[in-house]
C-alpha cells in the first residue's frame, strides 16, 4: 500500500475513536434497540430457586418411588382375590405404577406380593400387563402351565384350554413351563406357548392345525387346509396356534391362486407377530411380488 | 449524557432512552468491532448491549461512570458473541475483515483505519483489549484495572507491551511494503 499513512497515538484515537459507522448501520442499531421492549431477564437467585425446587421435586418423586408401596393405581388386595371382566366388555386395573387390561371374560387372582412386585394367576382369558420399571423384586403372572417373570414391560398372558400363550410388547419376560422344561428369555415381539401335553398329544385344536401345515407343505387337499386353519382362527383369533395358522393361511391362499387375499393376511401377519422369522420370510415375499 | 437524562432514563422517560440510544449506538458498535467482532455481529452486539443497558439503567450511579459501565456489558456481551460464534466459524471459516465498518473523510484516514484494525487483531487479545479501552474508550488506568480484576501495575505493562508489539507490526508492515513495491519495479516486463 504505497500511500499507507504514518503511525502515531493521536491518529490512532482520532480515526478509531471518532470514525461513525455507516449511516444504515446506525439507523439499524437504533430502530432495532427502540422497537424491542427490554426483557426483565431471571434473575440468578431466582434462576437457582427455580432449579432447586424442580431438583428436590425429582428427588421427592424418586423416593416416593422407591419407599412408596405404588404409584397411582390401587394398592394390592389381598391374596386370593379375583377380578373378572365381563363377558361382553373388557375391564382395567391398576395395582401401583402398573396397569392390567383384562379381555372379555378374563380372571385375574392375587397370589401375593406387594403393590409394586405383586404375583398373580390368569385363571382364564387374556390378560395385558404394562409393568413399570421395577427397581429390586420381580413382578410375577402363574397360569397353571407357566411363570412369567417380568422387570418392567409389557406382555400379554392368554389362557387357553390346553395352553398359556405369552405374547411380549416391550422389554423383556422370562417364561418357564410350570411342570419342568427349560425357561426362555422373550423379547419384544417374541411370544412362547406352554402347553400342557407332550406335542404327540396335541389337542383337538392342535391336532387340525398340524394336518392343516401337512397337507400345506404336501400340496394336497389345499382347500381342505384351508377351511382348517381359517376356521381355527375364527374360533380361537388369540390361541396357541395362532401364528402358524395364520402364516400358514398365507401359503395357502397364494398356491390356490388368491393373491390379494395371501397379501391381506400376510400383512395382518406382520402387524400380529413383526419379528418372528416368518414375518421376515413373508416381508420377503411381499417385497419381492410388490404387494 | 446529563446527570438528568440519566434520571430521566431511571424514571422510564422513553424519549430520554432514545436520545441515550442515539447518542451511543455508534460508540458502542464501535468498541464491538475493535474488540474483534465482525460488523454484522458488532451489529447485533450494539443492540444486545444497549437492551441490556436499558434493563440494568439502575445501577449506572452517574454520567462519569457512564462510559465504563456501558463498556463492561459491550465486554461482556462480545465475550458471549465470539463464544458462540465459534460453531459458525468452524462451519464458514473466519470471514475476512469488513473494510466499510466505518466512514471516513478521507481516504488516508480510511486506510489508516483498516491497517489499524489489521494491527490490532494481530495482538494478544488482553493487549488489544488494554489499547482499546485506554486509547480508544478513553478510560484511566484505574478504571481499567477494575473492570479486568487486575492491578493497575499490570495494566500499564499490558499497556506498555500493547503500543509496543502494535508499533512493531506497523512498521513490519510499512517495511514489507516497500519491499514489494521495490520487487514490482525489478520484476516490471520489458516492453515489446
Amino acid at each position: 500500500m504505497s500511500n499507507r499513512p504514518s503511525h502515531d497515538w493521536q491518529t490512532f484515537r482520532e480515526v478509531l475513536g471518532e470514525a461513525p459507522p455507516p449511516a444504515e448501520v446506525d439507523r439499524r442499531i437504533v430502530e432495532g434497540v427502540l422497537e424491542r421492549p427490554p426483557r426483565r431477564r431471571v434473575g440468578l437467585w431466582a434462576g437457582l430457586a427455580v432449579a432447586g425446587a424442580a431438583a428436590c421435586l425429582l428427588v421427592a418423586l424418586w423416593l416416593g418411588g422407591i419407599l412408596g408401596q405404588g404409584g397411582a393405581g390401587e394398592a394390592l388386595p389381598a391374596a386370593g382375590t379375583e377380578w373378572a371382566a365381563p363377558r361382553s366388555s373388557p375391564s382395567s386395573r391398576s395395582i401401583g405404577p402398573h396397569r392390567i387390561a383384562l379381555a372379555p371374560g378374563a380372571r385375574l387372582r392375587v397370589v401375593g406380593g406387594t403393590t409394586r412386585t405383586p404375583e398373580l394367576a390368569v385363571n382364564r382369558g387374556k390378560v395385558v400387563f404394562t409393568v413399570a420399571p421395577l427397581r429390586g423384586g420381580r413382578f410375577a403372572v402363574r397360569t397353571r402351565h407357566a411363570r412369567v417373570t417380568v422387570l418392567g414391560t409389557r406382555f400379554s398372558v392368554a389362557l387357553e384350554p390346553r395352553c398359556t400363550r405369552v405374547e411380549v410388547t416391550r422389554g423383556k419376560v422370562r417364561v418357564e413351563p410350570r411342570r419342568g422344561g427349560e425357561a426362555r428369555m422373550l423379547t419384544a415381539g417374541q411370544s412362547r406357548s406352554v402347553c400342557e401335553l407332550p406335542p404327540n398329544r396335541l389337542d383337538r385344536d392342535g391336532r387340525s392345525v398340524l394336518r392343516a401345515i401337512t397337507l400345506t407343505r404336501k400340496g394336497e387337499r389345499l382347500e381342505q387346509a384351508e377351511q382348517l386353519l381359517a376356521e381355527y382362527l375364527e374360533r380361537q383369533p388369540e390361541g396357541g396356534y395362532a401364528e402358524e395358522a395364520l402364516y400358514f393361511l398365507v401359503l395357502v391362499k397364494e398356491r390356490l391362486g388368491k393373491h390379494d387375499e395371501a397379501a391381506k393376511l400376510a400383512r395382518s401377519f406382520l402387524r400380529r407377530f413383526p419379528s418372528t422369522s416368518r414375518a421376515r420370510r413373508l416381508r420377503r415375499w411381499l417385497e419381492k411380488n410388490d404387494r | 449524557m446529563s446527570s438528568s437524562l440519566l434520571e430521566r432514563c431511571k424514571t422510564g422517560d422513553e424519549g430520554a432512552w432514545r436520545e441515550v440510544v442515539s447518542q451511543r449506538a455508534r460508540q458502542v458498535y464501535r468498541w464491538a468491532v475493535l474488540l474483534g467482532l465482525h460488523t454484522v455481529e458488532a451489529e447485533d452486539a450494539a443492540q444486545e448491549v444497549l437492551l441490556t443497558a436499558a434493563r440494568r439503567i439502575d445501577s449506572c450511579e452517574d454520567e462519569a461512570a457512564m462510559t465504563s459501565w456501558l463498556y463492561q456489558i459491550t465486554r461482556r456481551i462480545v465475550a458471549n458473541h465470539r463464544r458462540r460464534g465459534w460453531l459458525r466459524r468452524w462451519r464458514v471459516g473466519s470471514q475476512a475483515m469488513d473494510e466499510n465498518a466505518f466512514v471516513h473523510a478521507t481516504s488516508t484516514d480510511r486506510v489508516y483505519e483498516i491497517e489499524a484494525r489489521r494491527c490490532l487483531q494481530e495482538l494478544r487479545r488482553e493487549q488489544a483489549e488494554v489499547l482499546v479501552m485506554i486509547e480508544i474508550v478513553g478510560l484511566t488506568q484505574e478504571e481499567c484495572a477494575r473492570i479486568l480484576g487486575v492491578p493497575a501495575g499490570t495494566v500499564a505493562s499490558r499497556l506498555r507491551r500493547a503500543r509496543r508489539a502494535f508499533v512493531k507490526r506497523w512498521n513490519e508492515e510499512d517495511a514489507k511494503n516497500a519491499d514489494g513495491e521495490e520487487r514490482s519495479k525489478g520484476e516490471q516486463p520489458a516492453e515489446p
